[in-house]
C-alpha cells in the first residue's frame, strides 16, 4: 500500500476530550498544488466518508481508536491510502498524485461522489477533460456548447449562445465564475460562450433544488470554478485555431505558496481585415473579440488562502474612414468586465469561511467620431448602455458531525443599471453643443441571507432543507421574499436511490431581450413597483443508479416548475421600435410560464471509451393576458423531444477519437396560416390571420460531429492537433422562417446557417 | 436613439445575410372562412364589414363580399337585413342599437355561416374636474399642452376598458398630442395606446375605484371660449383588443424581428369581431 502512497501530510493533532475525533483539511494536486473539488475521502473502519468544497476543504468525524485507515481519491489521481493515529484529531494537508491507480491495487471507493450519493435533484458536474471531449464548431472547446448536450438544457437557435433550461427563458440561468455572476457570455453572437476553457477546472449545473446559497435566477445555476495555477512549476500553452488564438501561463509567485495563472484568447482575423483595408488608404475595419483571465492565490497558511481573480472580455468592431479633410470612425463594443477578491479561512472546529468581495459589469457602447477640417467640423456621440454590480458575501460552513453540516452566509448587491445613454458633442466652427441624452440610471439594493443545512438522518435517509431571505429594494419599492428549499435523498440499495426536491425562488431583474435571442443590445433592467419581480418554484424528482461497479450511472428525472410575473414584448412590438425610457408600459406583464417533463441521462465514465446519451421529454408554455387573445401558447423554446449522443474512444496512445449526434424536434414559430383584406370606414388593409402563436413547428434539428485528436510528447511539451468535422453529413437545420410573395403567392422559406465545416487546432503545451 | 436603431438594423442586417440556403416547406392546411368586423354603438347606425379569408399560400385576393345576407337580431329577435354599400364597402342597418340590450349577428355567404353576439356596455361613469394649459416637461423636452383631469368611476368586478377622445367642436379638429411619458399611469400602463386619435386604457391600475385621471394633449388649437366634446368610452373587451391590433398593425414593417399580433375573435364559425361600445359625451367650453 506505501507504494502509491504518493500523497504527503502535514500533521497538528488536538487533544479531542469526546469519544470522536475530526479529521479536516484540503485536499491538493501534488504536480501543481491546485486544490480538487470534490475529491472523496472515505475512513475504511467505521465507513464514514466526506466530500472536498470548493476550496478542496473537508471535515470528517470518525470513532476515536489506535488506528484509522484514511482512503483520498479524485477522477484521474492515484488514490492515496493512509494509516494514522486514531486518538487524536487531525489536520491534514494531502496532495495527490495525476495518474490512474495501479492494477494490484484494490480500492473500494469512488473517484467521484457517485450519482446516486449526492443528495441534490437535478445538479450535473463537469471537469474541463470532459468539456474538452465534445465535438463542437472549429474545434473549439467550448463550455456552453458541452452544457447544452445535457439533459433539460436547451441551446436556442444554432449560432446563438445562451441556454435554456426546463422551459426558462434565456435571462433565467446563473453564470457563476468563482461565485460572481457574468451578465452576457457569448462572444462572436454566440457561436463561443466567453468561458475560456483553459482556465477552468470543475463546473456544476443545477437545474432544480438549488442549494440555499444560490438565488435571483428561476431556472438554473452555472457554477464555474477557475484553476488556481500551478504552484510548483511554470507551465503554459498556446493554440492557434480557427476561431481564436490562445495563450495560457501559469505557474508559482512564491514555491507552494502563491500561484497565478493567465490565460488570453483572441479572435485573430481582424488583423488580416484591417491589413487590408488599411492598405486601400481609405481607412480600415475589423471585428474580434477577446478575453483574459487571471488569477492569483496566495496560501498564507494551512488555514488561510486568498484569492484575486480578474475577467476582462470584449467584443469590438471598428470602421474608420479617411478621406482629404475628413476623417470618421466608428467603434461598438459589448463585454463584462469582473474583479473579486476571496478570502478563504477553516477553523480548528470544523468551521469554514468563504466571503468574497466583487466588481462586475457588463455594457455595450457605440463611439462615433467625425472631425472635418475645412469648415472646421467635429461630432462626438456616444451610446452606453449596461449593468454594473458591487457584490459582497460571506458563506460559512460548520460541519458539526458527519450527520450534520451547517451552512449559512449574508450577500449584499448595489445594482447600477444604465439602459441607455447617449452623449452628443459637435464643434461647428465657433458654436459647441454638448448634450447628454436619456441620462436614465436605476440603482436597486439586494440583501440577502441564508441558512441551510446537509443531514444524514439515517444511513439511507438524507436532506438538505434550507431556506432563502431576499430584501430587494429599487426607488422605494422594497420586495421581500422568502425561498424555501429542500432536497431529499433515499437510498434503495448498495447503488441506487430516489430524490425528490422542492424549491421557490425570486429573480429582481429582468432582460429586455429581442425575441429571446440573447444579443448585445438586450437590455437588463431591475424589477419595479409595475414590473415586480419574476418568481418560480418546481417541484423535481428522480432514480438513480451506479451500475458495473461505477464505470456507468444513469438517472431519470422528472420535474414541474411554475413561473410568474413574467415578462413579453407587447404584440407588434419590435426590437426596432423598443424605447427603453418606457420600457414599463411596452413589456406584457404578469405573464405564467408552466413547464414539465422527464430527462435521461446514462454515462460511461471510465475505460477507453466514454461517453453520454441524453435524452428529454419536455413541454413549456406560456400564459399572458393579452397575448394570443389570452389563452395560452408554447414557450418560444418549446421542445418536446431531445436527444444527445456523445462518445469519446481512445483509439490508441495519443489518439482519441469522439463524436456527438444531436437531434431536437423543431422549435414553435408563429406562421399565419391566411389573409384577409379589410376596410372599414377610413384603411383598406391585409390582416394576416394567425390562429394560434407559435403555431407551426420547425423541423427537426440534427447533425453529426466528429473529431479527432493526436496528442504527441515532444521534448519539451506536447503537442497536441484537433481535426473535426461540424454537421458531418450537411444537414440543412433551420434557424428562422420567412414569408416571400412569388407568381404562386406567398410561399414561406427556410433559412439556415451552418453547413459541414470542417476545423483545424493546434496547440502546444509546455 | 436614431444611431442605436441603426446598429440594431446592422445586426440583423448581418443575422440576415448569414443565411446560406433557403427551403420551401409547406404550410399547415386552412380552410376559407367568413371574416365579420363589427362594431356597434347606442344612438349609432350600425354598420358590418365582411370578407372571406384565403389561404396564407393563395394567389387570389377577395377585396370584400358584397352579397352575404346579414342579419342584426336584438335579443334574438331580428330587427333588420343589412345592405350593402359599395362606397364604404360595409353593409349598414338604420337600425340603432340601445344600451342594456344584446344584439346577434348571423353572415351567410355561400355554404358558410358565421355568428356572434355582443351586449352593449354602459356608458361610462365619468365627469369633467378641470381643464387648464400647462408647461408639461416629457422625455427632456418642454411641452404646452392641455391638462385635462377626469374623475372615472370604474365598476368593480369586472375588467373595463376605456377610451378617451376630445373634439374642438369650434374648429372642428381632434386634440392630439405628442407626448408620451407625461400622462396618466392609467395609460402609460397601456404603453400610450393611441389609435384614430384617441387613447385606450383599461382599468387595470385603478380596478373597481374612482379614479382621477390626468391626459395631457399637446400641439393644440385651442382658443378661449372654443366648444369642446370629451367623450369618455366604454369598450367590450374585443372591440377594445380590436383597436389595439389595429394600432400595433400600422406599426407593423416586417414579418422577422417583430412578435406577431393576434387578431382578437370572437366569431362562431368564421373569424373577427361583433363587439359594442358606448360613449359619454361631456361638452364645455375652453374657458
Amino acid at each position: 500500500m506505501k507504494k502509491i502512497l504518493s500523497l504527503f501530510f502535514l500533521l497538528f493533532s488536538f487533544i479531542s476530550v469526546s469519544q470522536e475525533i475530526r479529521i479536516s483539511g484540503t485536499v491538493y494536486d501534488k504536480e501543481t498544488r491546485e486544490k480538487l473539488i470534490g475529491a472523496q475521502i472515505y475512513e475504511f473502519y467505521s465507513g464514514k466518508g466526506a466530500v472536498t468544497n470548493e476550496f478542496g476543504y473537508f471535515s470528517l468525524k470518525i470513532p476515536r481508536r489506535d488506528t484509522i485507515k484514511l482512503g483520498v481519491s479524485y477522477l484521474g489521481y492515484r488514490t492515496g491510502i493512509l494509516y494514522l493515529s486514531g486518538h487524536y484529531s487531525l489536520e491534514l494537508t494531502i496532495e495527490l498524485t495525476p495518474g490512474e491507480d495501479l492494477e494490484q491495487v484494490t480500492i473500494s471507493i469512488n473517484k467521484q461522489k457517485p450519482v446516486e450519493k449526492d443528495v441534490e435533484v437535478g445538479k450535473i458536474t463537469m471537469k474541463a477533460p470532459q468539456i474538452e471531449n465534445v465535438p463542437v464548431i472549429f474545434s473549439e472547446p467550448d463550455l456552453i456548447k458541452a452544457i447544452q448536450k445535457l439533459p433539460g438544457v436547451q441551446g436556442g437557435i444554432e449560432g446563438t449562445g445562451g441556454m435554456f433550461v426546463r422551459g426558462g427563458s434565456i435571462d433565467q440561468n446563473l453564470f457563476l465564475l468563482d461565485d460572481v455572476p457574468l451578465y452576457y457570455v457569448n462572444h462572436l453572437g454566440g457561436f463561443i460562450s466567453v468561458f475560456n476553457t483553459d482556465a477552468i477546472s470543475n463546473v456544476t449545473l443545477y437545474k432544480a433544488g438549488f442549494p440555499a446559497r444560490y438565488g435571483n435566477r428561476l431556472s438554473s445555476v452555472l457554477d464555474i470554478r477557475t484553476r488556481d495555477g500551478h504552484k510548483k512549476e511554470y507551465h503554459g500553452s498556446f493554440m492557434l485555431g480557427i476561431l481564436s488564438w490562445k495563450f495560457n501561463l501559469e505557474g508559482p509567485l512564491v514555491k507552494d505558496k502563491t500561484s497565478f495563472i493567465l490565460s488570453v484568447r483572441r479572435f485573430p482575423y481582424d488583423l488580416l481585415t484591417r491589413l487590408l483595408t488599411i492598405s486601400s488608404g481609405e481607412g480600415s475595419m475589423g471585428y474580434t473579440f477577446y478575453d483574459l483571465n487571471a488569477k492569483i492565490n496566495h496560501q498564507f497558511s494551512d488555514r488561510d488562502q486568498i484569492y484575486l481573480s480578474w475577467y476582462y472580455g470584449d467584443d469590438a468592431y471598428s470602421v474608420s474612414y479617411n478621406e482629404p479633410g475628413i476623417k470618421e470612425k466608428t467603434r461598438i463594443a459589448w463585454g463584462n468586465h469582473l474583479i473579486s477578491f476571496k478570502w478563504a479561512h477553516s477553523f480548528y472546529n470544523g468551521i469554514f469561511m468563504n466571503n468574497t468581495l466583487a466588481y462586475t459589469r457588463y455594457r455595450f457602447g457605440i463611439t462615433y467620431k467625425e472631425e472635418e477640417q475645412n469648415p472646421s467640423y467635429k461630432t462626438h456621440i456616444g451610446y452606453y448602455s449596461g449593468i454594473m454590480d458591487y457584490r459582497f458575501r460571506s458563506d460559512w460552513e460548520y460541519h458539526i458531525n458527519n450527520q450534520v453540516t451547517i451552512k449559512g452566509g449574508i450577500g449584499y448587491v448595489n445594482h447600477t443599471f444604465k439602459p441607455g445613454i447617449t452623449n452628443f458633442y459637435e464643434k461647428d466652427g465657433g458654436t459647441e453643443r454638448d448634450t447628454v441624452i436619456g441620462k436614465y440610471i436605476f440603482h436597486s439594493h439586494d440583501l440577502h441571507g441564508f441558512l441551510s443545512g446537509d443531514m444524514q438522518l439515517t444511513s439511507r435517509l438524507a436532506i438538505q432543507p434550507g431556506v432563502r431571505i431576499n430584501y430587494y429594494l429599487t426607488g422605494k419599492k422594497a420586495f421581500p421574499s422568502f425561498e424555501p428549499r429542500i432536497n431529499v435523498r433515499y437510498l434503495t440499495g448498495e447503488q441506487a436511490s430516489v430524490k425528490i426536491s422542492y424549491m421557490r425562488v425570486n429573480q429582481n431583474i429582468h432582460l429586455l431581450t429581442s425575441g429571446g435571442l440573447g444579443t448585445p443590445v438586450d437590455l437588463w433592467m431591475p424589477a419595479t413597483a409595475m414590473v415586480p419581480p419574476s418568481a418560480g418554484w418546481q417541484v423535481s424528482a428522480g432514480y438513480y443508479r451506479s451500475l458495473m461497479d461505477g464505470s456507468y450511472d444513469f438517472s431519470l428525472e422528472t420535474y414541474y416548475k411554475e413561473l410568474t410575473n413574467q415578462i413579453d414584448y407587447k404584440p407588434g412590438t419590435s426590437f426596432f421600435s423598443f424605447s427603453f425610457n418606457n420600457w414599463e408600459y411596452l413589456v406584457e406583464k404578469n405573464g405564467f410560464g408552466q413547464s414539465y417533463g422527464v430527462e435521461f441521462l446514462l454515462r460511461k465514465k471510465r475505460g477507453r471509451a466514454t461517453g453520454s446519451l441524453a435524452y428529454s421529454w419536455a413541454k413549456s408554455i406560456r400564459h399572458f393576458r393579452f397575448i394570443n387573445n389570452g389563452k395560452p401558447y408554447p414557450f418560444r423554446y418549446d421542445r418536446r423531444h431531445s436527444l444527445d449522443l456523445t462518445i469519446a474512444y481512445q483509439v490508441k496512445k495519443g489518439m482519441d477519437f469522439s463524436v456527438a449526434w444531436t437531434f431536437g424536434s423543431g422549435y414553435p414559430f408563429s406562421l399565419p396560416v391566411g389573409r384577409v383584406d379589410v376596410s372599414d370606414q377610413r384603411y383598406a388593409y391585409t390582416v394576416y390571420i394567425y390562429k394560434e402563436k407559435n403555431n407551426f413547428r420547425m423541423r427537426p434539428y440534427h447533425r453529426l460531429d466528429v473529431n479527432l485528436r493526436f496528442t504527441k510528447k515532444k521534448t519539451k511539451g506536447t503537442r497536441i492537433i484537433n481535426l473535426g468535422i461540424y454537421n458531418l453529413y450537411n444537414r440543412q437545420n433551420p434557424v428562422f422562417y420567412d414569408l416571400a410573395w412569388t407568381e404562386d403567392g406567398i410561399k414561406i422559406l427556410q433559412y439556415s446557417l451552418f453547413p459541414i465545416i470542417p476545423s483545424i487546432s493546434y496547440m502546444y503545451k509546455f | 436613439m436614431t444611431l442605436l436603431r441603426k446598429i440594431k438594423f446592422l445586426f440583423f442586417i448581418f443575422f440576415l445575410i448569414s443565411c446560406v440556403k433557403t427551403v420551401k416547406i409547406d404550410l399547415p392546411p386552412y380552410e376559407s372562412e367568413l371574416f365579420v368586423l363589427g362594431i356597434i354603438q347606442p344612438d349609432s347606425l350600425v354598420h358590418i364589414f365582411v370578407n372571406k379569408t384565403v389561404p396564407l399560400d393563395d394567389p387570389q385576393s377577395v377585396e370584400y363580399v358584397d352579397n352575404a345576407l346579414v342579419i342584426l337580431e336584438e335579443n334574438n329577435t331580428e330587427v333588420d337585413t343589412l345592405t350593402f354599400d359599395m362606397r364604404t364597402r360595409n353593409y349598414w342597418s338604420d337600425y340603432r342599437p340601445v344600451e342594456g340590450k344584446t344584439y346577434q349577428l348571423q353572415v351567410l355567404f355561400q355554404d358558410m355561416r358565421a355568428t356572434g353576439q355582443t351586449d352593449i356596455p354602459a356608458a361610462p361613469d365619468a365627469e369633467l374636474r378641470s381643464l387648464t394649459i400647462k408647461n408639461v416637461m416629457s422625455e427632456e423636452a418642454l411641452y404646452e399642452a392641455l391638462e385635462v383631469k377626469l374623475l372615472i368611476k370604474d365598476e368593480p368586478g369586472k375588467e373595463n376598458f376605456y377610451a378617451l377622445k376630445i373634439h374642438n367642436i369650434t374648429r372642428n379638429e381632434n386634440l392630439i398630442t405628442e407626448l408620451t411619458v407625461a400622462n396618466d399611469p392609467a395609460i402609460r400602463n397601456e404603453g400610450d395606446f393611441r389609435y384614430d386619435d384617441e387613447y385606450f386604457f383599461n382599468d387595470v391600475v385603478f380596478d373597481g375605484q374612482s379614479y382621477e385621471l390626468v391626459s395631457y394633449f399637446s400641439n393644440v388649437n385651442l382658443h378661449h371660449g372654443d366648444s369642446l366634446s370629451i367623450q369618455v368610452f366604454s369598450l367590450n373587451r374585443e372591440a377594445y383588443l380590436w383597436k389595439r391590433f389595429r394600432k400595433n398593425r400600422s406599426n407593423y414593417n416586417d414579418f422577422l424581428g417583430q412578435e406577431p399580433d393576434f387578431m382578437p375573435d370572437n366569431i362562431n364559425g368564421g373569424i373577427g369581431i361583433f363587439s359594442a361600445k358606448n360613449v359619454l359625451e361631456i361638452k364645455t367650453v375652453f374657458p
